[in-house]
């Protein structure tokens, strides 16, 4: 089965995603900061991680460059959403300089995020 | 003159200063009390109704100005990953942190340029505010993390390591932290919303500070607020939390905010720049700067609001022996007497609004020479029972009434903190706190006025000095040497 | 002095018996605090599938769907939703009559219950209510006008953008960073609007409109805001407006104006708002603007001309690199802080 991690330190935005996702038939691990997150990523080893920008402890951005750099390459090369509000062109550089696969702001339309998630696995791993 | 006469004669004197004392620290209590309920009032309204905040838009909007984060730090090494961890996790749409490794001798820098991967770039002043240390070189992160590193010669003054920040700073509004203070993550949108909704007339904004000893921290965040198991910390606690959050906030609703703590302040970087900087003469450069800038544009008739955000919070370290507070607070003092020595002619005129009227006459009166009049007070009843003058029965009653009063003030303040704020989750740690608050009063208290007596008399004596054109002392003297490599 | 101690006896008296009041009510506030606490909290678990069916499109019934903190927990979700989850819920607040409930409350005595009325209108955002909410842009306290502006913004409904301005010059104004967010957040709708008022009788409303046309970047206000950065008779801080707003909305038409305003040399800030601009449009025909501007006696337009220089791409970095070492063509003294800087 597809494996999506949520990292997200807001329960209530974690959940909902969780929610939407799981309608696309996928099993989803939510965390609540990016300390835990890596650390879920790297004993679950997801086929897609959803991850907020800003959370306590380790910032999401720390997260991913963490994630690329690691010695499994199958891991290094999960693919990452950054889902965050900060909004700003540079921030979106960043972002992808860090290594996300893709970048969605908030406030976000759940469903679009779905619809990328989908975009970003391979055929097949979702629900028709 | 026989013992008799002496006695009959100094009697009287000594009951008058006895019943003056007494009277001012009621009347000081009473004051302090009165300014606390007056900040609780506007506070316990904030509480029913923070949907007026709009955080998320300050956030996303294009209009939030960038802020340049200055940050002094000398040997810093201890916790100045964790400051900076805090500080660029900072939600805040555009900003840049610049730390001062102002002649640090341990691993300060190293550390910063080993996790950032410090770069020398080529600086590019912005302002030319009076800098002595000599700036060494300038350094970016690599990491794509907005942080600039200056090394300089440090002349031992605080306010000259943020004088060569202000210089490099890019940004239209600028925060002082200091090095040992965690911000929290909304700390720097909470206070630069004052500027974002009101960007004519807001010149200066600060936040609270509570000390970060023993309080649960991971990588910058505090995870949970804990006091210290240390009485001198807990004390400090109910202080900070009196001084920062109540009396200020009430300061700042009569427009008579007076002082900004450095380790937590934000302002107008060109207002700042045509003040020439901080004051490189003042041991308390952050009132220093605030009374200047309130002087300036009052006297030039131009915008001048500081406001005051009591619920953001700076968690800093503080002093946890009584040697190093004492040293702080003579600091303070000795500031404080430099600050209203120099702006004397502010105090009591109307012209300078509730600053001059209200705020520098009480910090004249209770803070400068509160010590002294609670030092004569003891040593007079001290003298009068050696004489046996004092009515026993008398002072015990009086001085259960003052105490009665300094403990109603601490559960007042107590009282605040968990109706409001109520950041301690631990029930044994308001405890904690009200039995700090009671204690202040026996021992701490006078200690205190102790250290401050002494802080007044080093300005009295270096008034001189201090005030007119002081020569560069012997701090500066490096200077030719270190600068030679710069170059 | 026998009245005395008696008086402060009897005032410790009453002293002490406030304290231990005030003890009590804080030992009763911290326990109903952590009582209710985990009470919300395991609530909120309850209620979480609730909301998720509701997106979903099933209705939910039951006691829990009676639950209050269902509305305030929708009301949260709210502001960071976009799309079809976000009209869902909307619909839902309207259908359980917290709109209409909010609505009633817009008239209440209490400051914080008009603030919080407000708010959630502004979350529900119905262009139903803009006329609602543009009259408490006059309310007396200060908080629920910067709210009410906050609301208007949040409805996305261009109606609102005559209020919000007229709001800047009120004799109950709210403040022009409150105000520009507000219109900033109605997002592009409020284009025509912002155009027309750049020919308001307010430079307040004026500069306020530039600033954010710029911020859309709408070329179509380009020739309006030209005409203003060279109006020798405009207010100063109106035509600063005009060309920071012309140098992101970046159309090259503008370049030539932007340099003469730079060259003319009279107000440092106007140049550095030019030379900002210039940086920002990256025309090529700004380049040797900028290089003069490099000699200017002041010092922050030399700084600001370097800066504009560096982000005028490669061509302005070589410009830059060649008047710092002195082999540029242009004549003119090295700045001074660059010299330093080294």
């Amino acid at each position: 089965m597809t494996h999506v991690l949520v990292v997200d330190d807001d329960p209530v935005i974690a959940d909902l995603v969780a929610f939407r996702l799981g309608r696309l038939g996928l099993d989803v691990t939510v965390e609540n900061d990016g300390q835990a997150g890596l650390a879920a990523a790297r004993q679950l080893h997801p086929d897609l991680i959803v991850l907020d920008w800003m959370m306590p402890r380790m910032n999401g951005l720390e997260v991913c460059a963490a994630l690329r750099a690691d010695a499994d390459p199958e891991l290094a090369r999960t693919p990452v959403l950054l889902l965050t509000a900060k909004a700003q062109e540079p921030d979106l550089e960043r972002g992808f300089a860090a290594g996300a696969t893709d970048y969605v702001v908030k406030p976000f339309s759940p469903r679009e995020l779905a619809s990328r998630v989908t975009a970003a696995l391979p055929p097949g791993s979702v629900l028709a | 003159m026989t013992r008799e006469r002496a006695v009959e004669w100094v009697s009287p004197l000594l009951t008058a200063v006895n019943w003056t004392v007494l009277g001012y620290v009621v009347v000081l209590d009473l004051a302090m009390l009165l300014l606390v309920v007056t900040g609780a009032r506007r506070l316990v309204a904030n509480r029913r109704w923070t949907g007026a905040q709009g955080l998320d838009q300050v956030f996303a909007s294009p209009l939030t100005p960038a802020v340049s984060i200055l940050v002094p730090a000398h040997d810093e090494e201890a916790g100045i990953l964790d400051m900076l961890s805090a500080a660029l996790s900072q939600r805040y749409p555009a900003y840049e942190v610049i730390v001062v490794d102002d002649g640090s001798t341990d691993r300060t820098f190293e550390l910063m340029a080993e996790k950032y991967q410090l770069a020398p770039v080529t600086a590019r002043p912005t302002a030319t505010t009076q800098v002595d240390g000599a700036v060494l070189s300038v350094h970016r992160a690599g990491t794509g993390d907005p942080l600039t590193v200056v090394r300089k010669v440090s002349v031992g003054r605080r306010s000259d390591a943020l004088n060569a920040a202000i210089n490099l700073a890019r940004h239209p509004l600028i925060c002082m932290i200091d090095a040992d203070s965690l911000l929290e993550p909304e700390g720097l949108l909470k206070v630069a919303r004052a500027f974002v909704e009101d960007p004519v007339n807001v010149v200066g904004a600060g936040g609270s500070i509570r000390p970060a000893n023993g309080a649960l921290t991971d990588r910058g965040a505090v995870i949970e607020p804990r006091l210290s198991p240390r009485w001198t910390v807990r004390i400090q606690a109910v202080e900070y939390l009196r001084s920062f959050l109540l009396s200020r906030t009430s300061w700042a609703q009569a427009d008579a905010m007076l002082i900004i703590s450095g380790a937590f302040g934000m302002f107008r970087r060109d207002l700042v720049v045509e003040v020439g900087g901080l004051d490189p003469l003042s041991l308390a450069e952050d009132a220093e700067l605030v009374v200047t800038l309130q002087e300036y544009l009052r006297r030039e008739g131009r915008p001048h609001k500081m406001v005051f955000v009591p619920e953001t919070v700076c968690w800093t370290e503080v002093p946890e022996t009584w040697a190093v507070l004492g040293k702080q607070r003579r600091r303070w003092s000795q500031g404080l007497a430099q600050l209203l020595w120099k702006n004397k002619r502010m105090i009591g005129n109307p012209r300078y609004g509730a600053i001059g009227v209200l705020a520098m006459p009480f910090y004249l009166v209770f803070e400068l020479l509160g010590p002294v009049v609670e030092l004569v007070g003891l040593l007079s009843v001290v003298v009068s029972a050696a004489l046996g003058i004092l009515d026993l029965g008398t002072a015990a009653v009086m001085v259960g009434f003052a105490l009665a009063v300094g403990t109603l003030l601490a559960v007042t303040v107590v009282a605040v903190e968990e109706f409001v704020f109520h950041r301690y989750r631990r029930g044994r740690e308001l405890a904690a706190l009200l039995a700090a608050g009671i204690l202040e009063n026996v021992g701490f208290r006078q200690v205190h006025s102790w250290f401050r007596l002494r802080g007044l008399a080093a300005a009295l004596m270096r008034r001189e000095p201090v005030w007119t054109a002081m020569p560069r002392t012997g701090f500066t003297t490096a200077e030719p040497d270190a600068l030679a490599p710069s170059r | 002095m026998n009245a005395v101690p008696g008086a402060a006896m009897v005032a410790t008296t009453a002293l002490a018996a406030l304290v231990v009041l005030l003890l009590l009510a804080v030992a009763g506030e911290h326990a109903r605090r952590n009582r209710q606490v985990a009470r919300e909290l395991a609530r909120r678990a309850r209620l979480t599938p609730l909301v998720h069916d509701l997106l979903d499109g099933e209705p939910i019934d039951g006691d829990d769907a009676l639950d209050p903190l269902l509305d305030e927990m929708v009301l949260d979700l709210l502001p960071q939703l976009r799309g079809s989850d976000r009209d869902t819920l909307t619909a839902l607040l309207l259908e359980r009559g917290v709109v209409d409930r909010a609505t009633e409350e817009l008239g209440h005595r209490a400051a914080w219950r008009r603030g919080r009325a407000v708010t959630l209108l502004g979350n529900a955002a119905s262009p139903r209510h803009t006329p609602l909410l543009a009259e408490l842009l006059g309310d007396p306290v200060a908080d629920v006008r910067c709210a009410a502006a906050r609301a208007l913004g949040k409805t996305g409904d261009p109606a609102a953008i005559g209020p919000l301005l007229s709001a800047l010059v009120a004799d109950r104004p709210v403040t022009a960073g409150v105000v520009g967010m507000a219109v900033l957040d109605i997002g592009t709708p409020a284009l025509p609007e912002l155009r027309r008022a750049l020919g308001a009788p307010s430079t307040v409303v004026q500069q306020m409109a530039a600033t954010v046309l710029g911020l859309h970047g709408d070329p179509l206000a380009s020739h309006a805001l030209t005409t203003t950065v060279a109006d020798p008779a405009a207010v100063p801080e109106l035509r600063c407006a005009a060309a920071e707003a012309l140098g992101r909305i970046g159309m090259p038409s503008a370049t030539a104006t932007l340099c003469a305003v730079l060259d003319a040399g009279r107000r440092p800030a106007l140049q550095r708002a030019a030379a900002t601009a210039l940086g920002r449009i990256c025309d090529p025909a700004g380049l040797d603007a900028l290089v003069v501007g490099l000699g200017s006696p002041d010092r922050d337009v030399r700084a600001t001309c370097a800066e504009a220089l560096t982000a005028s791409g490669p061509a302005g970095r070589r410009r830059l690199a060649a008047r710092d070492s002195g082999t540029d063509a242009t004549p003119a003294p090295r700045p001074r802080e660059a010299q330093a800087a080294r």
